[in-house]
């Protein structure tokens, strides 16, 4: 069986089709996930910056971590459910979209980001706390995120225009 | 106040060849969708952050002014993103985006969140430590976070209803 196969089996079953064709599903579904993005994305930003050094110079920066982790759990939980939901009810389109698949990598490419963060880059981070420009591969690690998070919600938005 | 004052120019606006041009190509508008959202992004993740500070739910060991005086540009030029990309998508529909009750909903609570982000919510945000107590800040960044959230709702809403 093809994942495409798998993805049609979803988008049939009863819960997937009385999700999609609800009043209420993409107001309050979908809805919530766009608005996440003010607690999720529009919160990592603030530590990506500062990785960088570009903003919040020379503020600790794991004091601005520790801060921003709970609002950060809570926009990317609150994503990834309404996420799952969204695909879950029409399963099979969205995997039939080239957006989708290219959100799928960039997500991995995220994962991946924040694994190198907390293996590498963060392992030292007592060094250079409050420095006014972090280490180079902190600057690199925080860019890095900036550029693929804006990348994933550009993927997530052209979406609704492909599915 | 009557929205019918606008008429005019929400009609000029429409098949004035700006809004000709927007309103032909989906292509164009989702990409204004795309850094519309860039700009929620900028705007909202300072409203959120701050806020939350004010309500002396994070960063509590950092100054409010301290905390803020980053925040504020980087909200602003959101916001600034947020009004053009705005705007332009506007155009590509005028007449029919401004007959719509979220719509106008969405445009009266932008004015008292513009005006009161810049206004009281920059007082208390950048006020000496210790000026106001913590009920005024919490109440000052709740308001916020009510505001803001209420024009991204009542913007969500404007393509459901």
């Amino acid at each position: 069986m093809s994942l495409m196969d798998l993805a049609r089996s979803i988008q049939d079953t009863d819960l997937a089709v009385a999700l999609a064709s609800s009043g209420y599903f993409y107001p309050v579904i979908e809805g919530t996930h766009v608005l996440s993005l003010a607690l999720a994305v529009g919160t990592i930003i603030w530590i990506d910056l500062r990785l960088a050094g570009i903003t919040m110079r020379g503020q600790s920066f794991t004091r601005l971590y520790s801060a921003s982790m709970p609002v950060l759990l809570v926009g990317f939980g609150a994503m990834f459910v309404t996420g799952l939901l969204l695909f879950y009810a029409r399963a099979a389109d969205v995997w039939g979209s080239g957006y989708f698949r290219i959100k799928l990598i960039l997500l991995a490419l995220c994962l991946i980001n924040v694994l190198v963060y907390h293996f590498i880059v963060n392992r030292d981070v007592a060094k250079w706390d409050t420095d006014v420009v972090p280490p180079l591969k902190a600057r690199i690690s925080g860019l890095a995120s900036l550029v693929l998070w804006f990348s994933v919600v550009t993927a997530g938005r052209l979406m609704a225009y492909n599915i | 106040m009557s929205w019918d004052l606008f008429n005019p120019f929400v009609s000029w606006l429409g098949t004035s060849s700006l809004g000709m041009w927007m309103g032909t190509s989906t292509a164009r508008i989702a990409w204004l969708f795309v850094f519309h959202l860039f700009g929620l992004i900028l705007l909202m993740g300072g409203v959120v952050f701050l806020s939350l500070r004010l309500m002396g739910l994070v960063q509590k060991t950092t100054p409010v002014a301290v905390a803020a005086r980053p925040v504020y540009p980087v909200m602003t030029m959101g916001l600034v993103l947020m009004v053009v990309t705005g705007g332009l998508i506007f155009a590509g529909g005028a007449v029919a985006y401004f007959e719509g009750q979220w719509f106008r909903l969405k445009m009266l609570l932008l004015v008292a969140a513009v005006v009161y982000t810049f206004t009281a919510f920059r007082s208390v945000a950048f006020a000496d430590e210790g000026r106001f107590g913590q009920a005024v800040n919490g109440a000052a960044g709740l308001l916020a976070l009510l505001l803001w959230f209420g024009v991204a709702w009542a913007g969500r809403a404007i393509a459901y209803f």
